[in-house]
Parts: structure tokens; C-alpha cells; sequence
């Protein structure tokens, strides 16, 4: 036995040094920078291969928590003088994230700028840009010269490369963003978060590869118009705009919310009668969203995530038109607001259905009030196959009145 | 084209595995075989048996689950899961075994493999110190603690929080 575990070591003394540099750097490619970077402490075959690591995320913002007002400034030049070096010392030559996160805006222009141009000129395919919050000046915006490249084709040709933008306190507007959506043949992800920039956006193109786009808290924002062919997701959070959306043949998962004054009204009617191939879907909602899938059936539909509000202290129960409209739904995730405590006095009353697929149901914000307690035994009743009914109560809500919703529900 | 639907497979101890051509056109250097019709006797291969019938298993287990992604089969979704969870176990814990396939998916140009590979070895040194890491590859320090200074000194970053 002694002999064979003494043999056992030799191999594996004789595997590590065997390993190619290659194998090394892409384990090293699966570390934080931080940890990369550490390896280089090893022995000497390491010291220099993290710098050969295909993936650079620059993010220090556990330190943005300790940023006064006082020493920002110096806390951003720190950040850039890190990014620069690494830039710098950076050997590999593909790189597949680059990512960015720290409070900068557009006083650090020249440097953001100038770190696109490099790692474009390594082929990244993942760019994450997250100034967040961007204080004290204007969001950052890439400088003409370079959407310049980009529609003459010169220069810029690493953007072929590019399979996943994201840009959050980035100033981006529609043509912009049109220019790397048609330029880019191989994006496929695209992210804007908080441009102020950001009005109409036109993501129109038979050839257009994109599958996943998501924009947030642009307040700006009037319009969006879709026409993808190979959409799978279109998220959007924010106020009301204008949404057209036509062409669409792959796109399954669709989420639209905002803020408590969003009217998510206005969408829900023309999105649920053009995709019935929808399987994933989430909304802001109310009574008057409800009553529009009255008309529909959403077939495919197996993911329903709502967050609603009853402003009317209506029932909960005007669910059950959704519930209808999505015959094989498995899993419904509910985010209950707080709005009154008690039903209203004007009751309608909804029919009841059985829902033979549904297998687990979450209600988050459970405050035990009368409409809370009514949806909970509905369910528990209706859906014969329920295989998980999670409440997670709200933080408001008080022991006594939760016991006594235990107490009922178990009654059931 | 070559007829047969599977392919030899001869591993550095002498043991041959017949596996499907599908299985194993996973593998860039073995579908370039095929394509250039280089896989109608045995492949030899300096990979040992035991190393050789992991890779295949492994290969046979995501063919598997690529050709039943489509429907939504809960059980043999677990059973993949739980398939691969052993398989991330049993290579973490035997290094051997693990460097072996690491040398193995690298040779056979298996970019899934590699990857799950180079994960595993990465989870394994994440949180450990810089000795804790040499103990556990079997690296050789061969720095001078000056030299080991000046190295921690470049980086500094890296080294304080």
C-alpha cells in the first residue's frame, strides 16, 4: 500500500509540470483577477502566466462602499492606475470578458476609451461597462471618432468579435446602439442600463443576430421598435413607452415592469396575443392586466412571474383569468404589494379552474390580509398537483396575524 | 465517407474502445479523423485506459443530454445532474485522474471538457494561499524570499485588501 501511494505522488509530482502553459493560463482564466494575479507568487514558471488570462474583471465595488466624498477622486485615479497597468502588462492575445465596475464618468473619458480600443484589439467578445452611479459628472459616452470607425469599417475590426455588450451609467443612444447591433455580427446579448441618452431605439434587421436584449431605468426612453428573427428574450424595466414589436419567431421569455405608476396596461393586450410561444413571462400587474388574458391563451407558458399591486383592494383572485390563459403553467411566482388590508366592498366573482400542471407557487410580500389568505386556499385547492407552496412573509407583517394564516391554511 | 458508425479507440495500455462516431465527434481531433476518413482501424492514442473510459463516459453523458435537451424529461435530468456532480467529485479528489484528463481533453481537443476540467482546478485553488496551493499542485518554490518580495511588491493589489 505504502508503495503504491509513493508511486501514486510520483505521478502526480510528474503531471503538474507536464500540464502546458496553455492548460495553466485557462485554469488561471477561471480566477478573479485577484486570484491570477496571486499565482504569480508560485515559482517562476508562474510569475508571469496569469498575465496571459483571457478574463479581466475590474471590480472593486465592495471598496466603492468606503468612497467618501472626500476621497473619490483619489479612489478613481487608484482604479485607473490598476486597470491601466494590467492593460499594460497584459500578454494574451484573445480576451473573452472585460469588465469593468466602479464609480467613473465622463471626466475619465481618454482612459475608458482608450481601454475599449485595446481589448477590442484582442478580440474580446464580452464587454461589461458599469459606472454606476457616475457622480459629480456627465455619464460617460464613447467619443464621435470611434462610432466614426465603427460605420467606416476602419480601424475597429476587433468588433466582430463582440458577442455581449452591457453598459450601465454609459450614455448610449438609439443610433449608437444601432451601429453595434448591425456592425457586430456575432452580438448576441445586449444590455443598457441608466443611459440618459437612450429615446428611440430600432432593432430592426433580418440578419440581426441579436437573442437577448434588456434595457433598464432609461427614463428617457419613448420607443422601441423589434423586428429580430432570432430574439429568444426581451426584457424591459422602466416608464411607458412605445413598444412594437413584429418578427419575432424564436422570442420565448418577455419581462416588462416599472415603476408603481407604470400603466403595464397598455402592452400586455398586444405582446400576449402575438406570442403564444411565450414560456417565460413576468409583469408588473394589476385587476385590469388580469382581465386582458381573458381573451388569449398562452399554450406554451410554463414560467409566470407577477408583481402586483391591487389598487383598488380588489380579490387576488382575478389571477385566475391568467391562470386560464396559461393551461400549462408550472410555476407562478407572486411579489405582493401593500395596498389597503381589507377586500373592497364592491366583489366580483371569479370563476374557479383546476390547474392540473402547476407544481410550485411562491408568494413573496405575504401580509396575511384578507385577499392574501383567500389566493393562498384557492391555490391550495385548485392546483391539484402542487408539489411547493412557498410564502415568505413580508417584513411588516405581524406574528399573531401570520400564525392564524398558518392555523387556516393547515385547516384546508 | 467511411461506413462503420463507430470508431476504435486504443489507449496507451493497450485497450480498445468501440464507441459511435457521434459520441465521439466531440472530440476536434477525432472528427478531423473521420472527416479525413484516418478512423477506419484503431486510433492509438497515449492516453491510459483509465483515463480513456472516463473521457468517453463523459463524452457518451453530454451527447446524452444535448440529444434530450429538447424534451423535458425531469428524471433523466436529474439522473445527468447527479452524473456529473460524481463526476466533478470523483476529479477533485484524485488528482491523478484529473491532470490526466486534463492532459487527455487538451490532446483530444475537447473544449467542454477542458473547461469543466480547468473550473474544477480552479475551485480547488481559490481561497488557498500561495503555499497552500504549491502543497496541493506540488509546485517547487524556486524563488528566492527576495525574489518572492519583489513579485509581491509588482502586484501589490493582489496581495493586500
Amino acid at each position: 500500500m505504502t508503495k503504491r501511494t509513493r508511486h501514486k505522488e510520483e505521478i502526480s509530482e510528474d503531471l503538474i509540470n507536464r500540464l502546458p502553459d496553455d492548460i495553466l493560463v485557462n485554469i488561471i482564466s477561471h480566477l478573479t483577477l485577484k486570484e491570477a494575479a496571486r499565482t504569480s507568487v508560485l515559482s517562476n514558471r508562474w510569475r508571469n502566466l496569469w498575465t496571459f488570462t483571457n478574463s479581466l474583471e475590474f471590480d472593486a465595488s465592495e471598496s466603492l462602499w468606503n468612497v467618501g466624498f472626500g476621497n473619490l477622486e483619489q479612489e478613481r485615479s487608484k482604479y485607473i492606475n490598476w486597470v491601466n497597468n494590467v492593460l499594460e502588462l497584459h500578454r494574451g492575445s484573445a480576451i473573452n470578458e472585460f469588465k469593468v465596475r466602479f464609480d467613473l464618468c465622463d471626466f475619465h473619458q481618454s482612459d475608458i476609451t482608450n481601454w475599449v480600443y485595446t481589448v477590442l484589439g484582442k478580440r474580446v467578445q464580452y464587454i461589461k461597462l458599469d459606472l454606476w452611479p457616475g457622480r459629480y459628472g456627465h455619464y460617460y459616452t464613447f467619443p464621435k471618432e470611434f462610432y466614426n470607425s465603427i460605420e467606416s469599417g476602419r480601424g475597429l475590426s476587433g468588433i466582430k468579435f463582440l458577442r455581449c455588450l452591457h453598459f450601465k451609467t454609459v450614455n448610449v443612444n438609439g443610433k449608437d446602439l444601432e451601429l453595434f447591433i448591425q456592425n457586430c455580427p456575432l452580438l448576441d446579448r445586449l444590455c443598457v442600463d441608466h443611459s440618459k441618452t437612450l429615446v428611440r431605439l430600432r432593432v430592426i434587421g433580418s440578419s440581426i443576430q441579436l437573442k437577448y436584449l434588456e434595457i433598464q431605468s432609461c427614463y428617457l426612453m419613448e420607443e422601441i421598435e423589434i423586428s429580430a428573427p432570432s430574439l429568444l428574450s426581451f426584457r424591459y424595466y422602466g416608464q411607458a413607452i412605445k413598444i412594437n414589436i413584429e418578427n419575432v419567431p424564436q422570442l420565448v421569455d418577455v419581462s416588462i415592469r416599472g415603476s408603481h405608476t407604470f400603466r403595464v396596461t397598455y402592452f400586455v393586450g398586444p405582446i400576449i396575443s402575438c406570442f403564444p410561444q411565450l414560456k417565460t413571462l413576468e409583469l408588473d400587474s394589476c385587476n385590469e392586466v388580469y382581465m386582458q388574458f381573458s381573451l388569449f391563451e398562452l399554450p406554451k407558458l410554463i414560467d409566470l412571474r407577477l408583481r402586483v399591486t391591487t389598487p383598488n383592494r380588489e380579490s387576488l383572485l382575478g389571477l385566475t383569468c391568467i391562470m386560464k390563459a396559461c393551461p400549462f403553467l408550472q410555476k407562478l411566482i407572486l411579489q405582493l404589494n401593500d395596498h389597503g388590508r381589507r377586500l373592497g366592498k364592491k366583489r366580483q366573482q371569479f370563476p374557479k379552474y383546476s390547474h392540473q400542471h402547476l407544481k410550485v407557487v411562491e408568494l413573496h410580500g405575504f401580509l396575511g390580509r384578507q385577499f392574501d389568505v383567500e389566493l393562498a386556499q384557492y391555490l391550495f385547492q385548485n392546483a391539484t398537483m402542487l408539489e411547493k407552496l412557498i410564502i415568505e412573509p413580508s417584513r411588516y407583517v405581524r406574528k399573531k396575524v401570520l400564525r392564524n394564516c398558518v392555523k387556516m391554511l393547515e385547516a384546508k | 465517407m467511411a461506413t462503420t458508425s463507430t470508431v476504435k479507440l486504443r489507449s496507451g495500455d493497450n485497450e480498445v474502445f468501440e464507441v459511435e462516431k457521434q459520441v465521439m465527434i466531440q472530440s476536434g481531433t477525432i472528427r478531423n479523423m473521420i472527416e479525413d476518413d484516418a478512423a477506419d482501424g484503431e486510433i492509438p492514442l497515449q492516453i491510459s485506459s483509465r483515463n480513456l473510459a472516463k473521457v468517453v463516459e463523459w463524452c457518451k453523458c453530454m451527447q446524452h443530454r444535448d440529444r434530450n435537451n429538447n424534451n423535458d424529461n425531469k428524471e433523466e435530468e436529474e439522473e445527468e445532474e447527479e452524473w456529473e456532480k460524481k463526476f466533478d467529485e470523483e476529479v477533485s479528489e484524485d488528482k491523478d485522474l484529473h491532470f490526466g484528463l486534463l492532459l487527455a481533453a487538451n490532446y483530444l481537443e475537447i473544449p467542454a471538457l477542458l473547461h469543466r476540467l480547468c473550473q474544477l482546478a480552479a475551485d480547488i485553488v481559490k481561497g488557498k494561499t500561495p503555499e497552500e496551493i504549491r502543497r496541493t499542485f506540488n509546485i517547487k518554490k524556486d524563488f528566492t524570499p527576495e525574489e518572492e518580495e519583489a513579485v509581491m511588491d509588482e502586484h501589490g493589489w493582489a496581495f493586500h485588501d
